[in-house]
């Protein structure tokens, strides 16, 4: 399993005993199953599925050579492996599941009733385009089609982020009684390795207590989950629902100056900023091309123009306040995002940036769709998109470079 | 705007019967609303149906909550809540079954006003309409319900014929027995007038809690550190989680203890377990009155009592 | 030996008062399973009559924790439930008897939409026991056509009556070649109590398909509900078997009769004539036919148990 060790480090753990990390060269989809086994997940139902598969062929793998303590459930598909997991957590489990695209796309039913039950889990999703026609490359278009279901999302911009938030997500999943999603580009993140630090075990276990459910399916203290409710109750538990994900912000927060504290990694909480302070123009993304455009960032403001990245990295519950409070009046803000919001002529970032700030702040909002299906983004293009945008320019045609 | 609402109990037909009135309304030229209750109850529970007439368009789309006319169709119906919110010069229209089988929930008795009655049962048995062994009460209670709202005979007929195309002369025979049969109209309020007027809301909707959510957590669930209260969906085993199954029953079923032979086939046969193993005794309170049991005795030591006799 | 009607456990898990039609046969089935399983067990319900009948919130009617989840994952999450009290036993946190998982689904649950689940969870041979109570259609939402739903059979869906043959459910899952299945009547509580007792013992995948008839969908009267059953069994619509890793290892009641001696099935005309689903055919000039293509379906299903017979 852990064939290519690279370094270890070694420093003081909380009882004054050497703790070792160690840094591991690493694909996005091993990082995310070395976070599971970091987390002592006990049951991951999970159905392969590209750009998916090696996270739960290496799940699998860990479970049969004893290097994770784990019951690995393979389902016949992904509707199965999400009811699986409602299942597993009903009986008190921590679970994990990964999917991607048409996989996700198909748990929806159920992704509403781990989301509306109150069920805390994690899951992985590796950001893929959606049929038809057949792409196997990324865009958001997948996950931001779920985004009414009542989960948590975060999307990460790293190969080392993706195994910080799966961690961050079982701790953030327990406080706040919600399942957490969490989401990486396909391919871009999925399958390119990069050095991962994995924490020692102890300091994980300190970061991350055991799971304790607040409910469970016990015989010995019968109840039952989710029977036919009268208007009045279900309505109040849907505002329930609603005020949950209002006030998991902060645990968001709490949990990732935890994170920092114990792992000394940080990877942003709410938004991952770069150069804002002084900015008049905010290049707003997600994900793995949030990463790349803060290059772009340099390369206008080495040619005079004021320019700030904000990754958006907690995207439900949607961080209004946040923006608010970055983006002040008489700026511009140019959204890049690699998904569409038929019917609305925009993609669907630029829509809720829009709503956030409503009456708040006076910013010019700019909306390029790019990226679509896996369509590769450099700086370079992204900074070219950004100045004709606020220059009022069309939307540059996309050229490869 | 004329408001009706239908009180029964499931399987007895509340929805034909609106839409039996509503059909031979809108015939007239009236607009016509039904409005089923939409609930999760099972054949037998108490159910209900409301409908609308008016001369104007109807926009409203709300629940009914200041009927003119209760049209109740059988016994076993709690009065507290069938009489909620009666017009107070409202008609009280019963199946005679209801009056005279238990006083202590006679609902007509307790309203002022006209109160008339029709003995549905009997039409319905004496024109031999009985399906699965139940008399189609709403059937005659059509007839009786157009002779209050000036729906004509002939206006019936052609309701019924058009619900059942194929072999409705036993319907309409009762449904015109219901129209002929139907007493105690003297003093009824102008229907076509209040079917005229304006509608009226009432200023609060009363809101009908039917059980409270426990103040207390049980010890199964912990509240959530957000909201303080319990984060998740959850139920405890109840007796009673549809209330007195017991009013469901138009049957009882009673043990001759003298020729019992204990053999507990009825106990175990109760799709309800209100038969106590050890005594036999049967839980009345929550006994459908399916009569399952009376059917499986094999010393026929159990008869079914109709209630009220 | 075959447990007395009397030695069955007074217990209830079904409590009184619950809003399941009179008459009900999935309440009632329910009892006897509860008996055998004892209190240790934990119960997952996918839509169907039972779970609207069940309370509403926050009352339940049945003494096991349950878990409502969505319609097509009975297998699925009942495997999810299994695994999760595998992964607490293994790492420790679970001691004592691992509690007895099992499902509780309709013919619509079982047959058609939660097909796919239910047999990958029988393939995977997870450790739980799936009941489906059997009442010949979609009766939840009003009597609808389903995968079981036999020929000519009138239901909201087919008002002309149905034109295809239900799926041999049970011979499906005896070809998934499972630990332990077995076929059950509301009309022998105590053979199902025995059934259940038995799967209860067993690891593995466990199957248990009840014949449920339902007085408002298949239009009888209410005091004949278990009459019915009983005439199935005795009719050979209803064969009342168990099987073991795809071998049928034991008849039971007036089955084992009909199949080994050959003896004639009794009350078919009775079952059929008291349905009013059937009423259409029963007094046009096809009935003879239909009497006879019925006899001859419950003949050839004999003819195939006894192929797989190893008794």
């Amino acid at each position: 399993m852990e064939a290519e060790r690279l370094m270890k480090a070694e420093r003081q753990g909380q009882d004054g005993g050497e703790v070792t990390d160690e840094r591991l060269l690493k694909t996005g989809c091993h990082a995310a199953a070395l976070a599971v086994r970091s987390a002592r997940v006990d049951v991951v139902a999970a159905y392969p599925i590209t750009p998916q598969s090696s996270v739960v062929e290496t799940i699998s793998a860990m479970v049969e050579e004893g290097d994770l303590e784990c019951r690995f459930l393979p389902v016949e598909g992904e509707h199965s492996a999400l009811a699986a997991c409602a299942g597993a957590i009903a009986a008190g489990a921590r679970v994990f599941t990964a999917t991607a695209s048409q996989g996700l796309l198909y748990m929806h039913e159920v992704l509403h009733m781990v989301g509306g039950g109150r069920l805390p889990m994690v899951m992985a999703n590796v950001n893929r385009a959606v049929f038809p026609p057949w792409a196997l490359l990324v865009d958001h278009q997948d996950s931001l089609s779920q985004r009414d279901t009542g989960w948590l999302q975060i999307y990460v911009a790293s190969v080392q982020e993706i195994y910080n938030a799966i961690l961050q997500g079982f701790y953030i999943t327990q406080e706040a009684q919600l399942p957490v999603m969490v989401n990486f580009d396909g391919f871009i993140l999925s399958h390119c390795a990069s050095g991962v630090m994995v924490p020692a075990q102890e300091v994980v276990d300190a970061f991350l207590p055991p799971y304790e459910p607040l409910w469970k399916l016990d015989p010995a203290a019968p109840s039952s989950f989710a029977n036919v409710t009268a208007t009045e109750y279900y309505g109040k538990h849907r505002a329930m629902l609603q005020r949950a994900q209002q006030e998991a912000k902060p645990i968001f927060k709490e949990a990732a100056a935890r994170y920092r504290d114990h792992t000394g990694m940080w990877d942003g909480d709410v938004l991952d900023l770069y150069r804002t302070e002084d900015a008049e123009v905010f290049v707003i993304s997600m994900g793995s091309m949030a990463a790349e455009v803060k290059l772009g960032v340099d390369d206008l403001r080495s040619r005079g123009i004021k320019a700030g990245a904000v990754r958006i990295r907690v995207y439900r519950p949607f961080p209004a306040e946040d923006l608010v409070q970055v983006l002040p009046d008489g700026s511009t803000a140019v959204v890049l995002e690699r998904n569409y919001s038929f019917g609305m002529n925009s993609g669907i970032l630029a829509v809720e940036l829009k709503s956030a700030l409503y009456g708040q702040k006076n910013v010019c909002i700019h909306d390029r769709v790019m990226g679509i299906g896996g369509e590769d983004l450099t700086w370079r293009y992204m900074a070219r998109v950004v100045e004709d945008a606020i220059t009022g320019k069309e939307a540059t045609p996309w050229q490869p470079e | 705007m004329l408001e009706i609402r239908i009180h029964g109990h499931g399987g007895q037909g509340t929805v034909t019967l609106a839409e039996l009135i509503a059909y031979a309304q809108m015939k007239m030229g009236r607009h016509v609303q039904t409005l089923p209750f939409f609930g999760m109850e099972r054949r037998g529970a108490p159910v209900k149906t409301a409908m609308r007439l008016s001369d104007e368009e109807i926009l409203l789309k709300s629940q009914v909550y200041k009927p003119h006319v209760l049209v109740l169709l059988s016994e076993g119906l709690e009065s507290g809540a069938v009489q909620q919110g009666l017009h107070k010069q409202g008609v009280v229209l019963v199946n005679r079954a209801c009056v005279a089988e238990r006083s202590g929930e006679n609902v007509a008795a307790n309203v002022p006003g006209c109160n008339p009655s029709v003995d549905a049962w009997g039409i319905a048995r004496a024109c031999e309409l009985v399906l699965m062994g139940q008399p189609l009460i709403n059937v005659p209670m059509f007839g009786a319900v157009s002779r209050l709202l000036g729906i004509s005979p002939q206006a019936v007929t052609e309701s019924i014929e058009y619900k059942w195309p194929a072999g409705s002369e036993a319907s309409v025979r009762a449904a015109l027995r219901g129209y002929e049969e139907v007493q105690g109209l003297e003093g009824l309020p102008d229907m076509a007038r209040w079917i005229g007027d304006a509608a009226e809301l009432p200023t609060e909707i009363p809101m009908e809690i039917p059980v409270e959510l426990p103040t207390e957590l049980p010890a199964a669930l912990k509240a959530n550190r957000i909201t303080g209260v319990p984060a998740h969906p959850v139920s405890f085993p109840q007796k009673g989680v549809s209330g007195q199954t017991g009013t469901w029953r138009l049957e009882r079923p009673v043990i001759n203890k003298d020729t019992c032979t204990s053999c507990l086939l009825c106990w175990v046969f109760c799709p309800e377990a209100v038969i106590e193993k050890e005594t036999l005794d049967i839980d009345y309170t929550y006994c459908k009155g399916c009569g399952v049991c009376a059917e499986e005795c094999p010393a026929k030591a159990i008869n079914m009592i109709r209630e009220g006799e | 030996m075959a447990t007395r009607i009397k030695d069955l456990p007074a217990e209830e898990v079904v409590l009184s008062g619950n809003g399941a039609c009179a008459s009900c046969p999935s309440t009632l089935a329910l009892r006897s399973v509860g008996k055998a399983l004892g209190p240790n067990a934990i119960m997952l319900l996918t839509p169907s009559c039972t779970v609207a009948s069940m309370g509403v919130t926050p009352q339940m009617a049945f003494t096991y924790p349950a878990m409502n989840i969505c319609f097509a994952t009975a297998g699925s999450s009942a495997a999810g439930v299994v695994y999760a009290l595998e992964a607490q036993a293994m790492k420790g946190r679970l001691q004592g008897e691992m509690p007895t998982v099992f499902t509780w689904i309709g013919d619509g649950g079982t047959y058609d939409i939660g097909f796919q689940a239910l047999s990958a969870a029988a393939e995977r041979n997870d450790n739980f026991i799936f009941f489906c109570y059997n009442n010949e259609a979609y009766s939840n939402t009003g009597v609808q056509r389903s995968g079981a739903t036999p020929a000519y059979a009138v239901t909201t869906t087919t008002p002309g009556g149905k034109t295809e043959n239900k799926k041999n459910m049970p011979l499906l899952m005896l070809d998934h070649r499972i630990p332990y299945m077995a076929t059950a009547s509301v009309a022998y509580p105590a053979d199902l109590y025995d059934k259940v007792v038995k799967a209860k013992g067993i690891k593995g995948f466990k199957y248990i398909e009840i014949f449920a008839p339902c007085y408002p969908g298949w239009k009888f009267e209410s005091k004949d509900m278990v009459k019915l059953a009983r005439l199935a069994v005795r009719s050979g619509i209803n064969l009342l078997w168990e099987a073991e890793n795809g071998y049928i290892t034991h008849l039971s009641g007036p089955t084992k009769a009909l199949v080994e001696t050959g003896a004639a099935p009794r009350g078919l005309e009775e079952y059929l004539e008291a349905q009013g689903r059937f009423r259409h055919v029963m007094t046009s000039e096809k009935k003879e036919a239909f009497l006879q293509g019925v006899e001859a379906g419950v003949r050839e299903e004999m003819e195939l148990l006894k192929g797989r017979m190893r008794i």
